[in-house]
C-alpha cells in the first residue's frame, strides 16, 4: 500500500564542517502521488533521496542531520539508521553501481532482488518477464548484465528495484541514458503505479519530470525555491533560466506567441510534451 | 583527417552481432551526430574508431591508419574518445593529473598550455587539485571531456556528453563546443539529446538494426520523421510545435 511521506525541517551536512547540503526542508508527498525534484548540480536532489532511502547514514556515518522524516506511521528523528528497502526502493544515479554483477543473466539479476528479500513468487519467470517486457528489455533476459549498453543497463537497474514493488519508489535521474521510446515505457509504468506507489524522482532535465509529476520541487543550494504542479511551474518558468535547461521551452513559448492561431492553443505545449 | 568505415561488422565474443556491414565516411573537421535506440551499437561504433575494438569483418580507417594494424596509442593521437560511464576511464588521483595524462603520453608540445586551456574550457580550473571522485557526477563527465580536449587530437568523440548534466554544465558544454568548432576540431558525438546537438551537427548518422539507415544533413533528417522514430527519438520541442502548427 502506498505510504504518505512527510519531511519536516530536514537539514543535512555531510560532516560537521561542511556547508548544509539540505537546509530546513519541509515537504509533504501524498500517498500514491509522484513528486519530481529538479534543480542544478549540487542542489541536494540525490542527497534528499539518500536520506529517505536510509542510505545516507550508512554511507556517510559522519553526516549531521536534524528534522524529521515520516513514512506512513513510522517516524524518524533525523535520518533512518538503516536501509529501508523494500519499504523505500532507491534506483541509483549510476546503474553500473546498482547492478550486482554476481549473476550471469539479466533475468537472474532481477530474481536476485526477490531472493534477497525472501519474496520469490511461485512463478518468478512470469512476474519478471512481464516487468522486463514493460521496460522493453525482455529480449535481453538471457544477456549478461555487464555486457549491456548504458540505456539497457539503466533499465535493468530499474527492474531490479521495481520487482520488489516498494511502496516508496526513489528514482535518481532514471532517464539519463534512455532513448525516447524507453522514456515512454517508464512513463507508462510510473503512471500505472499512481495510487499504489509514492514516487520521488530527480531529473536534471525537466521534460520527463513535467510529464509525470503531480508535484514539482525545484531545489537550489539545498533549499526549495519552487514547489507546485507542472502547469504552475511552466507559467513561471522564465524565472528559472539560470537553474533549469529551459531554452527549448522559451523557444517554444516565443514561437507560440508569434503565431496567433497557435496562441489560442497553448495546451499544445502540454500535448507536445504529453503532459498529463 | 577522415574516418572511414568499410563494410564493418562487429560481434562481441559469444554474443549477438551489433553492427552489420556498416559503411560511411566521416569528413575531417565536421560535426557528426550519431543517434539510435538504446543498445543499437552507438558506443561500440566509437570504440571501433579508436581501436579499442577491432571489426569482426571489414575495416576502419582513421585517416590513412587501419585500426586493425595500429595500436590505440597511435590512434589516440588522431581521435580521442570519451566513455559513456566516466568511471570507466578516470584513474588519476587529481583532476589536473587526469587531464595531463593524454598530452604527456602523446608527447605533445606545450603540455601545460593544453591542460590549462582544457581545464578552463570545461570550467574545472577551480577544482584542478581535487580528486576526481570528490567531484559531482556532472563535473566528472566534463573532466572526461577536458581530458579529450587536452589530448590535442584533431578529432574528438564523445559518448553521451550531456547525460546527467544540469543547466550549469550544459552551458559550459555548449560554450566549449562552439569554441572547438571554431578551432576546426572534428567531432563524433553519440547522444539522444537532439535539442542540444542538432544545431551543431553537420551530419547525422542514424543506426538501426546494426546498419546506418540514414547519413546526411540534419535538415534532411528532420524532413523524414520515420528515421527519427526508428532511432527511438522525438523531435525537440520547438520543432515539434512547428510541425503541429503546420498540420
Amino acid at each position: 500500500m502506498a505510504q504518505h511521506l512527510t519531511i519536516k525541517d530536514l537539514s543535512l551536512q555531510y560532516s560537521a564542517s561542511d556547508p548544509k547540503a539540505l537546509s530546513s526542508l519541509s515537504l509533504e508527498v501524498e500517498a500514491g502521488s509522484c513528486c519530481a525534484i529538479i534543480g542544478p548540480t549540487g542542489a541536494g536532489k540525490s542527497s534528499l533521496l539518500h536520506c529517505l532511502a536510509g542510505t545516507m547514514r550508512r554511507h556517510h556515518p559522519e553526516s549531521v542531520a536534524s528534522g524529521q522524516i515520516q513514512i506512513g506511521e513510522t517516524l524518524f528523528n533525523g535520518l533512518p539508521n538503516h536501509i529501508l528497502f523494500p519499504i523505500a526502493g532507491l534506483v541509483l544515479q549510476d546503474p553500473y553501481v546498482q547492478i550486482s554483477g554476481v549473476r550471469d543473466t539479466v533475468f537472474e539479476e532481477v530474481l536476485f532482488t526477490l531472493e534477497n528479500l525472501g519474496m520469490v513468487p511461485q512463478d518468478p519467470r512470469k512476474t519478471i518477464m512481464s516487468l522486463l517486457e514493460r521496460l522493453g528489455i525482455d529480449h535481453l533476459a538471457d544477456r549478461k548484465p555487464t555486457s549491456l549498453s548504458g540505456g539497457e543497463t539503466q533499465r535493468v537497474a530499474l527492474a531490479a528495484i521495481l520487482i520488489a514493488q516498494p511502496p516508496i519508489l526513489l528514482l535518481d535521474e532514471p532517464t539519463t541514458a534512455l532513448d525516447s521510446n524507453a522514456q515512454d515505457k517508464l512513463r507508462l509504468i510510473l503512471r500505472s503505479l499512481r495510487g499504489r506507489t509514492t514516487v520521488l524522482l530527480t531529473d536534471t532535465q525537466i521534460d520527463f519530470a513535467l510529464s509525470i509529476a503531480d508535484q514539482i520541487l525545484l531545489l537550489d543550494n539545498g533549499t526549495i525555491i519552487f514547489r507546485g504542479d507542472p502547469r504552475t511551474l511552466l507559467s513561471q518558468i522564465h524565472n528559472f533560466s539560470s537553474t533549469l535547461p529551459i531554452e527549448s521551452w522559451l523557444q517554444a513559448q516565443s514561437f507560440l506567441s508569434s503565431h496567433e492561431k497557435l496562441s489560442r492553443h497553448r495546451p499544445m505545449i502540454a500535448k507536445a510534451l504529453s503532459l498529463k | 583527417m577522415s574516418i572511414e568505415f568499410k563494410n564493418v561488422s562487429f560481434r562481441y565474443q559469444n554474443d549477438h552481432e551489433v553492427l552489420n556491414n556498416l559503411s560511411f565516411v566521416a569528413e575531417p573537421c565536421a560535426f557528426h551526430l550519431v543517434i539510435g535506440q538504446n543498445g543499437v551499437g552507438k558506443s561500440t561504433l566509437l570504440k571501433l574508431m579508436n581501436g579499442i575494438l577491432k571489426p569482426t569483418s571489414g575495416q576502419v580507417f582513421v585517416g590513412e591508419l587501419n585500426t586493425a594494424t595500429h595500436p590505440t596509442s597511435r590512434l589516440a593521437a588522431e581521435i580521442c574518445v570519451t566513455f559513456q560511464n566516466p568511471a570507466d576511464q578516470i584513474f588519476a588521483p587529481s583532476v589536473r593529473k587526469e587531464v595531463t595524462f593524454a598530452p604527456r603520453n602523446l608527447r605533445r608540445p606545450n603540455v601545460d598550455g593544453l591542460v590549462s586551456h582544457a581545464l578552463s574550457l570545461c570550467s574545472l580550473d577551480s577544482v584542478s587539485s581535487h580528486h576526481p571522485y570528490d567531484l559531482p557526477a556532472p563535473q566528472r563527465r566534463l573532466l572526461t571531456i577536458a581530458s579529450a580536449i587536452a589530448s590535442g587530437s584533431p578529432c574528438l568523440a564523445f559518448d553521451e556528453p550531456s547525460a546527467g548534466l544540469s543547466q550549469i554544465e550544459r552551458v559550459v558544454l555548449e560554450r566549449l563546443l562552439t569554441e572547438l568548432k571554431r578551432d576546426r576540431r572534428g567531432f563524433v558525438v553519440v547522444s539522444h539529446d537532439l535539442g542540444l546537438f542538432l544545431r551543431y551537427a553537420s551530419q547525422v548518422l542514424v543506426l538501426s538494426g546494426g546498419r546506418n539507415i540514414f547519413f546526411g544533413r540534419p535538415e534532411e533528417l528532420l524532413e523524414r520523421e520515420g528515421y527519427l522514430r526508428k532511432a527511438g527519438l522525438k523531435l525537440p520541442l520547438p520543432l515539434r510545435l512547428q510541425r503541429m502548427a503546420r498540420k
